[in-house]
């Protein structure tokens, strides 16, 4: 039996999927606890996937192995982004706004070092995973996959369930989820603002330093990958709701198969319509929520 | 801190003859009105003091260009408190209407301005209607993606736009002395709306919106109506201030008219000049307006980096603008 290029486009897109699930949830995560919607995120992602492919290319490290390197890197440099970016405006009064000017700063400024550092150039780690097929029989026809993909949707969903625990069962966990509820309350209760926010942007970094680790291993990326992620981020926690773990999860698989599905259909004669998807996700998602709201 | 729009009290009821009417007005005549006119009169004379075409397409133009971009972002970023990252779309959609309309159909270039204001007044009235429930950096979110769907939309609207290939205006010649009175014009229409928004209740109703919502709706100034309004008012200036950057640059294409930096720049300004201020967004637009165009042509590789350190270290150090601190004389802080 022959392949089924509708059923390949479902599942390649279930696979990119897990990847904006695990790069989004880091966001939902600061959204959620210090109401921060972090610009940098993108590029936090894109620190990782080089710090992969420099691992590779100058140690030969396994981009598996080198998440022991990159796990704790982007969790310090997540710390730091608290007390540069975060940490000096806590008692302002417009803290939402601010903090998004300053993210937004360091996006500018972070996109400008990575183009200086490192060029416009398209890299990859092409690992012998990338080339090797697995076919998934089913009655409707066979699928294929990249082996990758597999393996980058594992990590994904290892991610999340670890987060998952974290969240439901450690005491920072628990304390997160206070102060995402009642910031006044918490901080009446004894919960150390100050180092919790920091402990979450560290762990919000570290999960991009993850969705970096699979980029580097799938795709060519550049510089300008960080943008086109951060609005994907923003297509799947506008569709899920904000710092909603759960709605997020649904809503990143969601838009990997729309987009999948957009490019299937179109077959790209109509020029490059799937990163049309991320838009419409956003601008769908909050047509809809003005539709419904009915108190003003 | 009193709102800007409450700092002075009303004029007294107008009534009485022509003349009494007239001394009234000249009465009420305050120094902030002077300054806006002496700054623009100064802006008026710069051609003629610098006549070389080259000096007016490469530094002077950029100088209205950018108070009135400026502006228009005040009256949606500093007023209504709606951060819009979504100026950028309204800009290329300005540029590639005009650019469309004056180069495929053969309108006249003003007209065709008009009509880019009125496109993009619709489309603000439009993100504005659907972002009216967002707060913040919601509305940012929503804005940014807005504005790439236009991008988007450009670069696959082939038969209209030209799509990667760009779209040339070369015959269309206007002298740049013309084109700088056109963004004159546009800067001072804008500025004048700008504190006619500040000196108005309308002015006071964008500003409760923003302070506090709830308390807003509670004193019945609902903010459906009022947000997109902001939203729409600001739009109309991007148009024209697109269709300008067309006729300027000879050849748009989707990357060069659709440039997330040009509203950074301008948030940049407004922040620094004060959010919601009338003539400290205007100084700040003169001054970055040499910075960018002139320091920064040398090291356009590094233009980016640059922007975002003077936006980070002017959002942490100075949140009220330059012209918020205590020192500084009334007729100058407005």
């Amino acid at each position: 039996m022959g392949f089924n290029p509708f059923l390949v486009a479902l599942l390649g897109g279930l696979g990119v999927g897990s990847l904006y699930v695990v790069f989004a949830l880091g966001m939902t995560l600061l959204i959620g606890v210090m109401r921060v919607i972090n610009f940098t995120h993108g590029y936090l992602m894109l620190l990782g996937a080089y710090l992969a492919y420099f691992l590779w290319e100058d140690y030969g490290l396994n981009p598996l192995l080198s998440l022991v390197i990159v796990l704790p890197a982007l969790f310090a440099v997540g710390v730091l982004f608290h007390f540069l970016m975060v940490q000096p405006v806590l008692k302002r009064p417009y803290f939402e706004d601010t903090t998004l000017l300053l993210t937004f700063a360091g996006f500018l400024i972070m996109d400008n070092i990575y183009v200086g550092l490192w060029s416009d150039n398209q890299r990859q780690i092409p690992t012998s995973y990338f080339n090797t097929a697995v076919i998934i029989p089913s009655p409707w026809g066979d699928a294929v996959l990249s082996q990758v993909v597999l393996i980058g949707a594992g990590m994904a969903a290892a991610a999340t369930v670890l987060l998952w625990a974290y969240l439901r069962y450690t005491w920072t966990g628990r304390a997160m989820r206070a102060a995402s509820q009642d910031l006044e309350a918490a901080q009446l209760l004894g919960i150390p603002v100050r180092w919790l926010y920091a402990t979450s942007f560290g762990l919000s970094a570290a999960l991009a330093g993850v969705a970096g680790v699979v980029v580097a291993m799938q795709f060519l990326f550049f510089p300008e990958f960080g943008f086109d992620y951060l609005l994907k981020a923003f297509g799947v926690i506008m569709m899920g709701g904000m710092g909603n773990i759960g709605g997020t999860i649904v809503g990143g698989l969601v838009l990997g198969v729309a987009e999948s599905l957009t490019s299937y259909v179109y077959n790209g004669a109509y020029g490059i319509w799937s990163a049309g998807a991320t838009y419409v996700a956003i601008l769908g998602a909050l047509a809809i929520r003005t539709v419904l709201r009915r108190d003003e | 801190m009193t709102a800007p729009g409450a700092a002075l009290p009303s004029p007294p009821p107008v009534s009485g003859s022509r003349t009494r009417r007239l001394w009234v007005r000249l009465r009420t005549w305050n120094s902030h009105r002077s300054v806006l006119l002496g700054t623009f009169a100064v802006l008026a004379v710069l051609p003629i003091l610098f006549p070389d075409p080259y000096t007016i397409s490469t530094l002077l133009f950029f100088i209205p260009w950018y108070i009135a971009m400026t502006q228009s972002w005040n009256i949606s970023g500093g007023f209504s408190g709606q951060l819009s990252f979504g100026h950028w779309g309204l800009l290329g959609v300005g540029a590639y209407t005009t650019a469309i309309l004056a180069v495929t159909f053969g309108y006249n270039v003003l007209i065709a301005m008009v009509v880019a204001a009125l496109v993009t007044l619709a489309l603000g009235l439009i993100i504005g209607y659907i972002g009216v429930g967002l707060r913040g950096a919601y509305f940012a979110i929503a804005t940014l993606a807005a504005a790439a769907l236009m991008q988007l939309v450009t670069l696959n609207w082939q038969s209209l736009t030209g799509g990667t290939f760009g779209f040339p205006i070369f015959f269309l010649i206007i002298p740049p002395v013309d084109l700088y009175y056109g963004a004159l014009a546009l800067a001072a229409i804008a500025t004048l709306l700008v504190y006619a928004i500040s000196r108005n209740t309308l002015g006071l109703a964008f500003e409760a919106i923003r302070e506090n919502e709830d308390v807003a709706r509670a004193s019945g100034v609902y903010p459906r109506g009022f947000k997109s309004l902001a939203f729409g008012l600001s739009g109309a200036i991007m148009g024209p201030v697109g269709g300008l950057f067309a006729l300027s640059a000879h050849y748009i294409d989707p990357s060069s008219a659709f440039n997330l930096l040009y509203n950074l720049q301008i948030i940049l300004m407004v922040v620094v000049g004060g959010r919601g201020k009338v003539f400290g967004p205007v100084v700040v637009a003169i001054l970055f307006a040499w910075v960018f165009e002139v320091a920064l042509t040398n090291f356009s590789l590094y233009n980016d980096l640059i922007t975002g350190v003077i936006m980070f270290a002017a959002v942490l150090l100075i949140p009220r603008g330059v012209f918020g601190f205590r020192w500084v004389p009334s007729f100058l802080s407005f």
